[in-house]
């Protein structure tokens, strides 16, 4: 049982990774983005190929495939999602499932549709004690790394101007337009920085488990999930969602592992029946 | 002159964040009555209308419609005890008719009150009420802002309610189709519907009401006659300032 | 053209019924059918009826009620697989596997209710989360995998002969079509349409908003269910990643879209042209199936989101020079659900004014 809360939170920083980007451009942008598990998935395939193939070291490979998702996602908003973000915003939902189609099917391409997992050379000892139990190190590294990005979000957010931007704009657009702030430039800035955070969770994810162009629709969803549970437009709450929701999905894999994605989605509706403000959201549920 | 109380509204707040929109406003509708909603902007009459039709829940307060709690039901639950409610800005459906928008509400009024009117005759009647029966076919993009304010009276009034609440139905009408809609109003009250008239023109909402409660900054500030009102210097203070209250 | 176009859009004005009996006569016509096509063209034509019906269903829920529904294959795909065991591990007959399929998926559509009462976007992803969680656990779960415990789909075989099989999907698609012409001009349709434009609206003239998104959930899963229980024999196996596979889905999107979304005409125009582009694509462009919809999907809905019709409707108008009706205003306005003034026709006494 402890084991599947070790691990399960491990894991769980880098779903709260992919998550942020996703409750981000929900709440700035006001869509859904049915692309933003391609995002994840392609800055983990990405990585993979620059480390493995390129011969580059981890941590630049990460970083490099972080900045290129990042770019990847604000050409998706410039050429696409501007265009029509304006109209309902379930339309906006359609065309991002076609993106995902569309970069999901190149990516096959080029890549092929089997997985791959990245073995990564950290010169540390293979497991380390904490508390009397052993954890892999690996697992530990990264998960200090995703606390450590998860950090330098917030400090973006808080601290700069286009954190400020980002959230005159999430707040109240009307107003932010007021305040002379470029809504269109913030959402592509806003764009870049989700696709930058999911790139790094999935580059980080490939290190530890398989990837494959197949699994983006399964991160959406993920990121969807982490997001209900934390609460709509809560950084903290998709934090801590984020943490639970690896317990959750680790637990639910280790009992059940043929049920697993069912009790998920049991647990999604269940949780919309009954909390949805999520679980460490805080107001009122607002309804559409 | 109006006795029976149908809508009593008893503490009513809304707090957004620390913010309250509406502060513990209390008042009652009479059955058969008109009564106004003034109020300077950013006073709550929004919010309070919103908090009324179930759009927004409250943060504290009730309200009860006929002695029936009011305050924790879904907007359709509103409308179907009775409250109807028009919109201010343009929330006519496009690719339908005047006929058909007007419909759409008929067809969902409730059993209870249905009589012996067909949907039809009830979207005719309403049509007829608010003088949009030679509109009917004309899709809903191409009308006036008059007309596009009776048809949302007239939707209104299609659901069979015991009172409307009119949300600024005066804004932007010059004064000749200011009057038409007042006559209208007055017709429908003469029907037996009690109105909650948010307006701006202090003057029609004078003419209008039986009733006026002010707000100022999410809470009543004065309730009463029209004319007893309008001379309230708390109330002349709070629309002119303090120069003009002092004067009178 | 400017004729034919004119008497199109008075059949789409005009009373459902004849829509209704235009779509039997084109059914009939189309039973005609297999006296002189080959088994190629025959088959082919079932893939395009069980398209079109699915993407019209499809269009009830996401065209003209503005909840677009991302897993809705997994309707189809429960039709199919309850159409196998009803039929190979029960051996009951094919009419009750439909039957059982239409149940089944409309059950499912039930689930959802909690999700109605949420914001919209919940529900596409949780229609998502749906289609992955069943599709995993239909094909892991020992009672569905396959009729042996080590198989990975089944086999049922079909009682009908491949013309037969023609005729029944014929009769399905006119049953699909003609049961949206009709849902579209009831209280539901209105209930619909306004809800779509907007929600608080609607609930503020009376109309409980959660409930009609269920029926029409509901509705627009029934028809799948159904195919999907007829098509399992007709295709013969079937296993998880034939049925629940998301081009399903995206066919459905692709076509209601294309075609035109929210309308009645959309969905059959959209699979008409699919189709032929399909066929003509087919030998060259296999691999780039999925890739060339997703595309056509993200194009249409950035340059051109009314569809095919909306350029029908437009054209009609620039040849006919009409003022009368004003044109779809933007995309997903349900503009062209083609209820334009009729019904005002019904009216007694009341209005008395000639157009």
């Amino acid at each position: 049982m402890d084991d599947i809360v070790i691990f399960g939170i491990l894991r769980g920083a880098l779903f709260a990774l992919a998550a942020f980007g996703f409750s981000l451009v929900l709440g700035v942008v006001g869509i859904v983005n049915f692309a933003h598990g391609v995002l994840v998935v392609f800055g983990g395939l990405l990585t993979h190929y620059l480390v493995a193939q390129v011969g580059l070291p981890y941590l630049i490979g990460l970083a490099l495939a972080a900045a290129a998702t990042g770019l990847l996602a604000g050409a998706m908003q410039r050429a696409f999602i501007a265009k029509t973000f304006r109209l309902h915003p379930l339309m906006v939902l359609v065309q991002t499932f076609g993106i995902a189609i569309v970069i999901t099917e190149l990516g096959i391409r080029f890549w092929g549709t089997e997985e791959r997992l990245l073995r990564v050379d950290t010169g540390l000892p293979p497991v380390i004690e904490i508390g009397g139990k052993f954890i892999p190190t690996f697992d530990v590294l990264v998960f200090l790394v995703g606390l450590a990005s998860a950090g330098a979000l917030f400090a973006i957010l808080n601290y700069t101007q286009f954190g400020r931007a980002v959230r005159a704009c999430r707040d109240n657009r009307d107003s932010a337009q007021l305040c002379s702030i470029d809504i269109g430039r913030t959402f592509e800035k806003t764009m870049v920085v989700a696709g930058v955070w999911a790139g790094l969770a999935g580059g980080l994810f490939i290190s530890l488990s398989p990837m494959a162009p197949y699994m983006h629709f399964h991160w959406t969803v993920d990121a969807f999930l982490v997001v209900i549970l934390g609460g709509l437009g809560s950084m903290v709450g998709a934090l801590l969602g984020g943490l639970f929701y690896g317990v959750l999905n680790f637990a639910a894999y280790y009992h059940l592992p043929t049920l697993a994605p069912a009790v998920i989605f049991a647990v999604l509706i269940a949780l919309l029946l009954i909390r949805p403000q999520g679980l460490f959201g805080f107001g009122a549920a607002v309804r559409k | 002159m109006h006795d029976d109380v149908l809508l009593k509204v008893d503490g009513l707040s809304k707090n957004y964040g620390g913010v309250f929109a509406v502060r513990g406003v209390s008042f009652e509708l009479r059955r058969g009555e008109v009564l106004g909603l003034i109020g300077p902007n950013g006073a709550g009459k929004s919010t309070l209308f919103n908090l009324v039709s179930g759009i927004v829940p409250p943060s504290d307060g009730t309200i009860h419609l006929e002695g029936k709690p009011l305050h924790r039901l879904r907007p359709n639950e509103v409308c179907a005890r009775g409250a109807a409610r028009t919109f201010q800005s343009a929330s006519l459906l496009s690719g339908m008719t005047v006929w058909e928008n007007v419909h759409v509400a008929s067809l969902f009024r409730p059993r209870e009150r249905q009589g012996d009117m067909s949907a039809e005759e009830c979207t005719n009647r309403a049509l007829a009420l608010c003088d949009l029966t030679h509109a009917a076919r004309q899709p809903a993009e191409r009308l006036t802002v008059s007309e596009q304010k009776r048809v949302e009276i007239a939707r209104a009034l299609a659901t069979n309610p015991l009172l409307i609440m009119t949300d600024e139905v005066l804004a932007g009408l010059n004064p000749a189709e200011g009057e038409e809609v007042l006559r209208i109003l007055r017709q429908i009250n003469g029907e037996g519907i009690s109105i909650i008239f948010v307006e701006h023109d202090v003057r029609a909402v004078v003419r209008l009401c039986h009733r006026v409660v002010v707000l100022a900054q999410g809470a009543k500030l004065s309730e009463g006659p029209p004319d007893e009102v309008v001379r309230d210097p708390a109330v002349i203070e709070v629309y002119l300032g303090s120069r003009y209250a002092s004067r009178h | 053209m400017g004729r034919f176009l004119k008497a199109c859009r008075d059949l789409r004005d005009g009373s459902p019924h004849r829509q209704a009996l235009a779509m039997a006569l084109f059914g009939v016509a189309l039973c005609a059918v297999p006296l002189f096509a080959n088994d190629y063209w025959v088959r082919l034509l079932v893939f395009i009826f069980v398209n079109i019906a699915l993407a019209s269903s499809w269009n009830v829920i996401g065209g003209v009620t503005g909840y677009p529904s991302f897993g809705h294959s997994v309707f189809f795909g429960l039709g199919a697989y309850t159409a196998a065991i009803v039929m190979v591990r029960y051996e009951l007959p094919m009419a009750m596997a439909m039957v059982a399929g239409g149940v089944v998926a409309a059950a499912f559509s039930l689930l959802f209710l909690p999700v109605f009462r949420q914001k919209g976007f919940y529900f596409a992803l949780s229609t998502l989360a749906a289609l992955l969680a069943v599709e995993t656990l239909v094909h892991k779960w020992e009672f569905t995998r396959g009729f042996k415990s080590w198989d990975m789909g089944w086999t049922v075989p079909s009682p009908l002969s491949l013309d037969a099989s023609y005729v029944l999907f014929v009769g399905l698609l006119c049953s699909t079509v003609i049961s949206v012409i009709y849902l579209l001009r009831s209280k539901t349709g209105f209930a619909l349409h306004a809800l779509h434009k907007d929600e608080v609206l609607a609930s503020s003239i009376g109309i409980p908003t959660a409930r009609y998104k269920a029926i029409a959930f509901a509705a627009s899963a029934v028809w799948p269910g159904v195919i999907g229980a007829a098509f399992a024999p007709f295709m013969t196996y079937i296993s998880t990643e034939s049925m629940f596979d998301v081009t399903i889905t995206l066919n459905m999107i692709l076509i209601s879209i294309f075609g035109g979304i929210g309308t009645v005409l959309g969905p059959i125009l959209g699979g008409i042209v699919l189709s032929v582009i399909d066929q003509i694509a087919w030998g060259n462009f296999l691999e780039y199936h999925r890739l060339i919809y997703g595309l056509l999907i993200v194009l249409i809905i950035t340059y051109k989101p009314g569809g095919i019709v909306s350029w029908l409707w437009d054209l009609e108008q620039r040849l006919n020079r009409t003022a009368e009706t004003p044109t779809p205003r933007g995309p997903v306005t349900a503009n062209e659900s083609g209820r334009h003034a009729t019904i005002a026709l019904r009216t007694e006494g009341g209005t008395g004014h000639a157009r």
